[in-house]
């Protein structure tokens, strides 16, 4: 008797389900991996304060970055210095980055679409590919003496700092930039052209009006990525864990102390446990960068 | 006595895009408060030719416009005219309706916003004249603060029908306007454009023929971008004088 093909198990029916649990197991180690990290980074974070007993409101709260023991017991340990410093330094970059890379959106969506794509895009592109240590070493070797020429101080500090980031971000924001203003529908332009604009009109009433949300991502963006950039501005900044008093003077990033001293402490010790600290306010912090774009971009239909 | 200035003429233009002619010296003229409809055939140059009466043509590249285009007697493609205010008096609406993201009632007072008016209690007269114009403010007189985007098909086709009226033009370009619409949507724009010719001069590119013999004063039959025939529409339906003309009227092609 010839077998009903209606309950023949096919080659291609055994694809799907195959094809269907390799999806199931890759998605499982994504989040295992995600889950073990955040479990590991605060399991070693909090350990500064429940083993070495330093307060977290002091942490957050003071500026000196004493990982020794003072006499009774007492730890003078705060992050406010670094986080402060990371903070002015990011804001500062994109506060630079921003206007520039909205401007060359504009330039390469709707003044020149054609020279934009064929020169200013790869430009761009060949700026995000390059190493963050290459900009550290062009900061190191060009943008510090420059300063301190021109501004006084040593040359390494928040200046420093910020403008190679502003360098670093600049091509993220930019290329989000462009996509951005990209997705605004052709035929609105033409629209807006009908209903008598002028150039200008339509880039600021139309594109920009248009896009203004998803900007807005691309410049939050930009910050997370300046907030954790590490190599470049460790080499610029100066390494001293003190309250910057101008845009000049020496001070140090969250980051930055993180790769100074990551390979000068001991496992299980207050200085180790320290950084580990410093690694789950970069954490937080960068999660909570994800939360604002969460935010920005809930309920747009496009986003 | 000195003649009257005619509205809007188009003497001998060219149409060319990049090294292709589309339009040929084509010649035609618009009177006032009547509705010109332009047919032919798919590439027939109808829509090119539209988009040259307000230069909608100057956005798109690589296009070369030969020959005149007078407005009140002025040549709309001299080098002193403000493509920006020419385009608020002789408006347009496409085939697709197409509005922004906005409100209805930012949709409709995007233009006279561009011009600079800001003062709030004429912005609403000239909103709510514009959607009566358009035949629209009744169905949307409750909402004008809800997205334009959420109105069904017609109905975006008659709001923007109202943008286009709030720039106060002089002419309205229509390029198919209702061949994206069901039949009863399309029936009402017809009659809302039957309405407005007393205030406005129409120009329309159209398919359909019906639609042509319904609403138009005067047709203009154009074939490979050539101005095959044109007068005023009853002896061009009943009695076309040209061969093309005829075979297009009985669906020989096209």
């Amino acid at each position: 008797m010839e077998p009903n093909p209606l309950f023949t198990r096919s080659k291609e029916i055994r694809q799907d389900n195959w094809g269907r649990w390799l999806c199931y197991i890759s998605v499982s180690i994504l989040l295992l991996l995600v889950v073990t990290i955040i479990y590991f980074i605060s399991s070693k974070g909090i350990q500064t304060f429940t083993k070495n007993h330093v307060s977290v409101w002091s942490f957050l709260t003071t500026a000196d970055w004493n990982t020794g023991t003072l006499s009774g017991g007492k730890t003078d340990l705060g992050a406010l210095a670094l986080m402060t410093t990371s903070f002015v330094t990011t804001m500062l970059a994109a506060a630079l980055a921003t206007p520039l890379a909205f401007v060359i959106g504009i330039y390469v969506v709707a003044l020149q679409p054609k020279f934009g794509q064929k020169f200013v895009q790869p430009i761009i592109e060949l700026l995000l590919g390059i190493p963050s240590v290459v900009y550290g070493f062009i900061g190191l070797t060009v943008l510090v003496p420059i300063i301190r020429q021109h501004f006084g101080g040593t040359g390494f500090g928040i200046l420093a700092g910020a403008l190679i980031l502003a360098l670093m971000i600049l091509p993220t924001i930019t290329s989000l930039a462009i996509e951005s203003m990209r997705s605004v529908d052709p035929s609105y332009q033409k629209f807006a052209y009908t209903l008598g604009c002028t150039r200008w009109q339509v880039i600021y009433h139309v594109i920009l009006r248009i896009s203004a949300k998803k900007l807005v991502v691309a410049v939050i963006y930009g910050v997370a990525r300046a907030f954790g950039e590490a190599l470049a501005v460790q080499m610029v900044i100066g390494n001293t864990v003190q309250m910057a008093t101008s845009l000049v003077s020496p001070t140090a990033t969250l980051t930055s102390k993180l790769t100074t001293d990551i390979g000068n402490t001991i496992d299980g010790t207050l200085p180790n446990n320290a950084l580990w600290t410093l690694a789950l306010i970069l954490l937080l912090i960068s999660l909570a960068f994800n939360l604002i774009v969460k935010g920005f971009t809930k309920g747009d239909r496009a986003a | 006595m000195t003649e009257k200035i005619p509205l809007l003429t188009a003497k001998n233009v060219t149409v060319s895009y990049g090294k292709r002619e589309t339009v040929h010296q084509l010649s035609l003229n618009f009177p006032e408060n009547k509705i010109t409809a332009i047919m032919g055939p798919s590439g027939s140059g109808k829509s090119t030719f539209l988009r040259c009466l307000n230069r909608s043509n100057d956005l798109v590249p690589e296009v070369q416009v030969g020959g005149e285009i007078q407005f009140r007697g002025d040549n709309i493609y001299a080098k002193k005219v403000n493509p920006a205010i020419l385009r608020t008096k002789i408006g347009m609406v496409y085939q697709q309706p197409t509005l922004f993201p906005f409100s209805i009632y930012d949709n409709v007072a995007f233009s006279q916003r561009m011009l600079g008016l800001h003062d709030r209690k004429m912005m609403q007269e000239i909103v709510e004249t514009s959607l009566q114009q358009a035949a629209i403010w009744d169905e949307v007189k409750d909402r004008l603060a809800t997205p334009a985007q959420a109105l069904s098909g017609g109905q975006q086709q008659r709001v923007c029908l109202a943008s286009v009226l709030a720039a106060k033009p002089e002419i309205i370009l229509l390029d198919e306007p209702t061949s994206a619409l069901d039949p009863i949507a399309s029936a009402k724009i017809e009659a809302t454009l039957i309405e407005l010719k007393k205030l406005y001069t129409i120009v329309i590119v159209t398919h359909n023929l019906q639609q042509a013999s319904r609403i138009s004063d005067q047709v203009a039959f154009l074939l490979d971008g050539q101005l095959v025939e044109t007068g005023p529409t009853r002896p061009f339906f009943m009695n076309p004088r040209e061969q093309a003309t005829s075979d297009y009227l009985n669906g020989k092609f096209g």
